[in-house]
């Protein structure tokens, strides 16, 4: 005879959890993406959890385990509105201060869909703009701040090696009198990412780079080509070589659309000749077009379902998998990324504030400058209001907890476009698989 | 791996993975990352840190 639930609560089962199966002979297999746990059952148990029949398990210690392991959670809770509260907490948090510095709009190429468009400004951030920044910092800094990260992006940063030098000395010198963490990546076309350059940026605290390479040198020097035309796959590469030398982390970018997407399994290839490929980690963005210098561009863009099916059919995921690596625990996300971070802001070298990325340059998105941080701008406000949209069809999915599926912000902040921009039959699918790897790790 | 079988004393259940503590993602840089949901960790352009916070 089954026993009542304890203390005559009332339980149901997780909408965030996975049930991958019998993975081992008699040994089913569940996955919460929310505490990340993972769990071995008998098929009875698992048939329970998996139908919501946990009103009465044979053993009261079930309902301790799998709570724990929040596989099954109190009747009365709703799960959903849980994670909005955590996103709501993250997005409040002073426990983190971040910063993306633009010490400079100027850049030294001219890429066929770039969508800034002050390229040709080549002031750097002046003393006076610096100095507000470390105030902004100093006076964000709470009992409770454990993290500042830091950003350089452009424009080209490393033209204004100056700016990375001056705020690089001070704003790790604020961090450890306040004993707070300090990390800090460049994003940078790498053209300029000489041996002395990255010696500079290790001193300075900057230990990780992101550097575009569109595709083998060919389609590459077409698309991200000097301001003068000239090519930079070859100085690139080469430089990737000497920072990776020296401990820099670095991140491959490869920006696709229609033109270059069909030589993907070529540039790792090439890459892997290189001694590089096994080295970097390798990330993937949509040419999308926003503001009017993207529209002459339109014709050459993808949609996600489409380049999925691409890169699945040139099976892009094992040209990139590296031997021995182990494949990482899903972590649940509730913050997203600088547009919808409280307590994070782009800087521009005129002190100009911005919220998103995409934003750089457009004068009608700036939500104050650093010498007076307005927090009530509407421009700043609107990007932390998305952690109160009706997500629609992704409360009903699995997946909430962990995915980026909602999107950019900037779809629906700016382009008010529907979020729900999910190909979730393949990613769901592909994410299962993920997880069984995870299992089989451990055996 | 940790079991819970000393928790519960059964060995019904056993846990691969145990819970990880609740992430809090700090963000200085840009996601614009192609949205790939089995993915949930932030490429190096975005400055990945995380803030460990015990679960309630």
């Amino acid at each position: 005879m089954t026993e009542q639930t304890p203390r005559g609560q009332r339980w149901k089962t997780s909408q965030f959890n996975e049930y991958l199966g019998e993975l081992r002979e008699n040994n089913w297999v569940v996955y919460n993406n929310l505490s990340g746990a993972m769990i071995e059952v008998q098929r009875e148990l698992y048939d329970s959890i998996r139908n919501n029949d946990v009103g009465y398990l044979p053993k009261p210690g079930y309902y301790n385990a799998l709570s724990h392991g929040k596989f099954i959670i109190a009747g009365n809770i709703d799960e959903v509105e849980e994670i909005k509260r955590l996103k709501e907490k993250a997005i409040e948090s002073v426990d983190v201060i971040g910063l993306q510095i633009l010490p400079t709009l100027g850049c030294n190429f001219n890429c066929t869909y770039c969508f800034e468009q002050a390229q040709y400004k080549r002031e750097s951030m002046s003393p006076g703009v610096m100095e507000a920044i470390i105030a902004h910092v100093s006076k964000k800094i709470k009992p409770t701040t454990r993290y500042l990260n830091v950003m350089w992006f452009g424009g080209e940063p490393l033209l204004a090696v100056k700016c990375i030098r001056y705020l690089g000395r001070a704003l790790p010198e604020l961090a450890r009198q306040n004993n707070i963490r300090y990390f800090a990546g460049i994003v940078t076309n790498g053209f300029l990412l000489s041996e002395k350059n990255v010696d500079m940026l290790l001193q300075y605290g900057v230990n990780s780079c992101q550097v575009t390479i569109d595709g083998p040198e060919s389609i590459h020097d077409r698309r991200r080509r000097l301001r003068n035309g000239g090519k930079t796959w070859q100085t690139i590469v080469g430089n990737l070589k000497i920072a990776l030398s020296k401990g820099m982390g670095i991140g491959v970018r490869v920006n696709l659309d229609k033109t270059n997407i069909d030589s993907i399994g070529p540039l790792l290839k090439e890459l892997e000749a290189h001694g590089i490929l096994n080295r970097v980690k390798v990330s993937f963005g949509l040419v999308s077009a926003f503001g009017n210098v993207c529209r002459s561009i339109e014709h050459t863009l993808l949609t996600l379902p489409g380049a999925d099916a691409i890169l699945q059919r040139e099976r892009i995921s094992d040209l990139l998998k590296k031997p021995g690596e182990e494949v990482q625990r899903p972590v649940p996300d509730f913050i997203g990324c600088v547009a919808t971070a409280g307590n994070s802001v782009i800087v521009g070298p005129s002190g100009e504030l911005y919220k998103c990325s995409k934003s750089i340059g457009n004068e009608r998105e700036q939500c104050g400058t650093i010498f007076d941080l307005e927090e009530e701008h509407p421009n700043f406000k609107k990007w932390l209001e998305c952690g109160n949209l009706d997500l629609g069809a992704c409360n009903d999915c699995s997946m909430l907890p962990v995915c980026r599926g909602q999107g950019c912000a900037f779809k629906y902040v700016i382009e008010k476009k529907n979020i729900f921009d999910c190909n979730r039959s393949v990613h769901h699918e592909r994410y299962l698989n993920k997880l069984v790897t995870l299992y089989k790790q451990k055996h | 791996m940790s079991n819970m079988s000393d928790m519960s004393g059964m060995r019904d259940i056993i846990f691969v993975y145990d819970i990880h503590e609740t992430i809090l993602l700090g963000a200085g840089g840009c996601t614009c990352n192609y949205p790939d949901p089995e993915s949930s960790q932030m490429s190096v352009s975005n400055s990945l840190h995380v803030i460990i916070v015990r679960p309630e």
